[in-house]
C-alpha cells in the first residue's frame, strides 16, 4: 500500500494556513500571555472562552442541517423530516436559479430548478416550504446571501403579516452580506449597487421596528470554500461584515442596534488545532473590531455568534465513509472551540444531496459528540495549553495582519474591481492542488491508501428527478396566471418609482408586492430596468410588464 | 503534434468554478491553449465559443449535477454542425449512473473528482490524437 509519509522523507510542519509549527511548545511562547486581556471568563470582554457563562453545560450547541431540494413540496418534505430527528431550526440554501434571482420558469432555470436547493420564486412557494411550521415559534434562517438574500426576507414577512404574525415575533433572520459571495461559487449576476442598495433596506426595516430578526449575518464560509483556511478565511470574512457595517453606518444606522446579533457562518476545515485556534482568535478579533472601529458599547454587539459548518471541501467522494470519521473530528474541533450553531457535511454529499440515511448519521455524529464525549462539561477545555494559547494569538495576529491589508487596498468593495483578491483566492486553490498531486497534503483516498476502482465502496445515490424540477417549473407558471396579474404589475410600478427617489426603503413595497405573488425574477427585473439595466441578467427574456 | 487547443467552461447556473479553474492551469502547465468561459454558460454559447475557437476540446465543469439535462443539448448542437471531430470531456461532482450515461449519449471522458493532473493531460492528449487520426488530420 502506497503511502504518503514514508519514514526518512522530510514532512513539513506547519498549519494550514501556512503558520511553521515547532516539536513542543512550553512556558516560552506564551511570555507575553496575559488571562485577563487574552482570555478572561466566558461571557465576558474579549468572549475568546466562548460567549456564555457555563457555554455547552447550559445548552448545547444548536444542532441543524443545511437542505432543500426538488420541488417545493420535496423540500418541506425534508425540513418535516429533519424536524423529526431533532434538528433545530430551518436552514434554508437555495436552489441556484433563486440564488441568481431569476425565475423557476427562466430558460436558464428550467432544467435546474430544485436541482440543489430549495427553489423560491414567489411566496407560493415560501408558503409550501414553512407549511406546518408555525412562524413564532421556529428559527428560520435563509442562508443564500446571492439575489434571493434581500428578496426572500420580505417573502417572509409577507407571510407573517398574511398568517397575523407580528414581524417582531420572528426569529432566525438572513445572511444578507453579499461581499464575501462575490468571490465564492455563489456569485451573483445581479448589480453589487442594486443588491447593496436592498440589503441595506432589510436591514434598517428590521433595526428601526427593533425586530429580533437577525441581518446583520455574515457567511465567511462561502468565500472559504474556494480553498481559503483559517487566516485567510477569517480575515476576509471580517473584511466583508467590515464593508456591510460601514454601509449601514453610512445610512445613518446605529452600529450597536443593527448589529444587536452578529451571527457569523465560518467553515470547519481539517487542521484540528488550527479551526480551534481560528474559532477562539475570531470572537477576540471581533469583539475589538466592535469596540474599536464602531465604538461599540452595545455587549451584544461585540460577541460573534459562530454558525460553523464543515467545509464540503474537506469530504471525499473516494471512499466517502470515510467522510463520517473527517466529519466527527471537525465538529469536534468546532465544539472544542466553543462554536455557538453546527453543521455537518453527509458523508455521501461529495458525490451527491444527501441522503435521508446519511442525513440520520450527521445527526447521530452530534449527539454522540454531545452526551457520549464528555466535551461539553467544561467550558474552553483546552485553554492554558501552551500549544492551543500560542496558536490563538498567531492566528489572530496573522488574521489581523491581512485584515488590515485588504483595508488599506480600499477593502472587500474595491476589491471586486481590482481583482487581486481574487488572484489571492485562486493561487490558494492552485496551491492546495499541487500539494495534493506532491504528496505535502494527504488525502486518504486519493493520494494515500487508494483503493483500485473496482473496490470503491459504493453508497446509495441521491438523484433529485426531473420530474420533481418540472413540478416546480409548472408552479412558478401557475402562480403567474393564477395572481392577481395588475396588482403586481403596480406594485412593482411602484417600487421602480421608490427606487428611483433614493431616499425610500423599498421593504415595505416589496412585502407588499410578494404578499401578491410577484417573483424574485420580476422585482430583480423591474428594478433592474428601473436603473437602466436590461431586465434578464442573461439578456434571454424581457419583462412581462411592458406596457 | 499541433498545439491542443480547449475551451474550459462552467454550465448553467452553478459558479463554483475552482476546479475549472484549477484544471484550466494544469491543461496550460502542460502546453495546451485553454480559452476559460468562465460562469453561467448556456449550451448555446458554449457551442458558439466552439465554433468560434475552432477547439480540439470541450470541456464542462459542474458540481450541481446538472451535466445529464445540459450536456446533451451541447452535444445535439455539435452533431447538427457535424463537429464530431470535438472532444467533450466532463468534470465534476458525477456519480452512478451519470457517468454511463453521459458515454452513452457521446461524452469522451469523465473527470471525477480527486483525478491528478497527470492523467488528465494524458486522457485528453490521447482522445485528440485519436480523433486527429481518425479524421486523416497530420501529426
Amino acid at each position: 500500500m502506497k503511502t504518503t509519509i514514508q519514514e526518512g522523507v522530510k514532512r513539513k510542519f506547519e498549519s494550514a494556513s501556512g503558520i511553521p509549527l515547532k516539536e513542543m511548545y512550553t512556558k516560552e511562547d506564551l511570555k507575553d500571555f496575559d488571562y485577563d486581556r487574552d482570555l478572561g471568563e466566558a461571557g465576558e470582554y474579549p468572549y475568546t472562552r466562548g460567549l456564555y457563562k457555563g457555554m455547552f453545560r447550559n445548552r448545547i450547541w444548536t444542532r441543524r442541517f443545511l437542505s432543500g431540494f426538488g420541488s417545493a413540496k420535496d423540500s418541506m418534505e425534508r425540513l418535516k423530516y429533519l424536524a423529526s430527528i431533532g434538528s433545530e431550526g430551518i436552514e434554508v440554501v437555495n436552489d441556484y436559479p433563486t440564488q441568481v434571482g431569476i425565475d423557476g420558469d427562466h430558460p436558464m432555470a428550467v432544467d435546474e430548478a430544485g436541482l440543489v436547493g430549495i427553489p423560491v420564486s414567489s411566496l407560493d412557494d415560501v408558503e409550501t416550504i414553512l407549511e406546518g411550521f408555525p412562524l413564532d415559534k421556529t428559527t428560520i434562517t435563509f442562508e443564500s446571501s446571492g439575489a434571493s438574500g434581500p428578496v426572500l426576507p420580505c417573502m417572509y414577512f409577507a407571510m407573517a403579516q398574511k398568517h397575523g404574525v407580528p414581524l417582531s415575533a420572528l426569529n432566525g433572520g438572513a445572511a444578507l452580506n453579499l461581499y464575501c459571495q462575490y468571490y465564492s461559487g455563489f456569485v451573483t449576476p445581479q448589480p453589487l449597487d442594486l443588491w447593496a442598495k436592498l440589503a441595506v433596506d432589510v436591514v434598517e426595516f428590521c433595526s428601526k421596528n427593533k425586530m429580533r430578526y437577525a441581518t446583520f449575518h455574515t457567511s465567511a464560509h462561502n468565500v472559504s470554500e474556494e480553498g481559503t483556511p483559517a487566516v485567510m478565511e477569517i480575515a476576509l470574512g471580517f473584511a466583508s461584515t467590515i464593508a456591510f457595517a460601514d454601509k449601514l453606518v453610512e445610512r445613518g444606522l446605529n452600529f450597536d442596534e443593527f448589529a444587536n446579533r452578529v451571527p457569523f457562518t465560518f467553515t470547519i476545515w481539517m487542521d484540528f488545532f488550527e479551526e480551534i485556534a481560528k474559532f477562539r482568535a475570531s470572537r477576540r478579533i471581533w469583539a475589538r473590531i466592535a469596540r474599536e472601529r464602531y465604538n461599540s458599547k452595545n455587549p451584544r454587539a461585540q460577541k460573534l455568534y459562530i454558525a460553523a459548518r464543515v467545509s464540503g471541501l474537506t469530504a471525499i467522494a473516494q471512499q466517502p465513509l470515510n467522510n463520517i470519521s473527517r466529519v466527527a473530528y471537525q465538529l469536534m474541533s468546532a465544539a472544542l472551540g466553543g462554536c455557538n450553531a453546527i453543521d455537518p457535511v453527509l458523508y455521501d454529499e461529495p458525490l451527491c444531496l444527501p441522503t435521508e440515511e446519511s442525513t440520520w448519521l450527521g445527526m447521530c455524529t452530534q449527539n454522540i459528540l454531545a452526551y457520549e464525549t464528555g466535551i461539553p462539561n467544561v467550558v474552553d477545555p483546552l485553554a492554558g495549553s501552551y500549544y492551543v494559547e500560542w496558536l490563538t494569538t498567531e492566528v489572530e495576529k496573522r488574521s489581523w495582519e491581512l485584515l488590515q491589508k485588504i483595508l488599506d487596498k480600499g477593502g472587500l468593495e474595491e476589491g471586486v474591481k481590482d481583482g487581486w483578491i481574487r488572484a489571492m483566492i485562486d493561487e490558494v486553490a492552485l496551491k492546495r492542488q499541487k500539494d495534493i498531486e506532491s504528496g505535502d497534503m494527504t488525502l486518504i483516498g486519493i493520494n494515500d491508501m487508494v483503493l483500485p476502482s473496482e473496490k470503491e465502496f459504493k453508497v446509495p445515490i441521491h438523484q433529485v428527478s426531473k420530474a420533481s424540477t418540472a413540478e416546480q417549473v409548472q408552479r412558478v407558471r401557475d402562480i403567474k396566471k393564477k395572481r392577481n396579474n395588475n396588482a403586481v404589475k403596480e406594485l412593482l410600478k411602484k417600487l421602480v418609482a421608490e427606487d428611483k427617489q433614493g431616499n425610500i426603503n423599498l421593504v415595505p413595497t416589496m412585502t407588499e408586492a410578494c404578499k401578491e405573488y410577484a417573483t424574485i425574477g420580476e422585482i430583480w427585473g423591474s428594478l433592474r430596468v428601473g436603473r437602466g439595466h436590461h431586465y434578464d441578467p442573461f439578456e434571454m427574456i424581457e419583462s412581462p410588464f411592458k406596457d | 503534434m499541433k498545439q491542443i487547443k480547449v475551451i474550459v467552461s462552467k454550465i448553467g447556473l452553478d459558479g463554483h468554478d475552482v476546479g475549472a479553474k484549477v484544471v484550466s492551469a494544469m491543461l496550460r502547465d502542460a502546453g495546451m491553449e485553454v480559452v476559460y468561459l468562465g460562469r453561467f454558460q448556456s449550451p448555446e454559447t458554449i457551442f458558439k465559443a466552439a465554433v468560434e475557437e475552432d477547439a480540439d476540446v470541450i470541456g464542462i465543469s459542474c458540481q450541481s449535477s446538472n451535466h445529464t439535462r445540459l450536456v446533451p443539448k451541447l452535444i445535439d448542437m455539435l452533431r447538427k454542425e457535424g463537429m464530431d471531430n470535438v472532444v467533450i470531456v466532463v468534470g465534476g461532482t458525477i456519480p452512478d449512473p451519470f457517468p454511463a450515461e453521459l458515454k452513452a449519449l457521446g461524452v469522451d471522458a469523465i473527470i471525477g473528482p480527486g483525478i491528478m493532473s497527470g492523467p488528465i493531460v494524458e486522457t485528453i492528449t490521447s482522445l485528440v490524437e485519436q480523433k486527429r487520426q481518425a479524421a486523416g488530420i497530420k501529426e
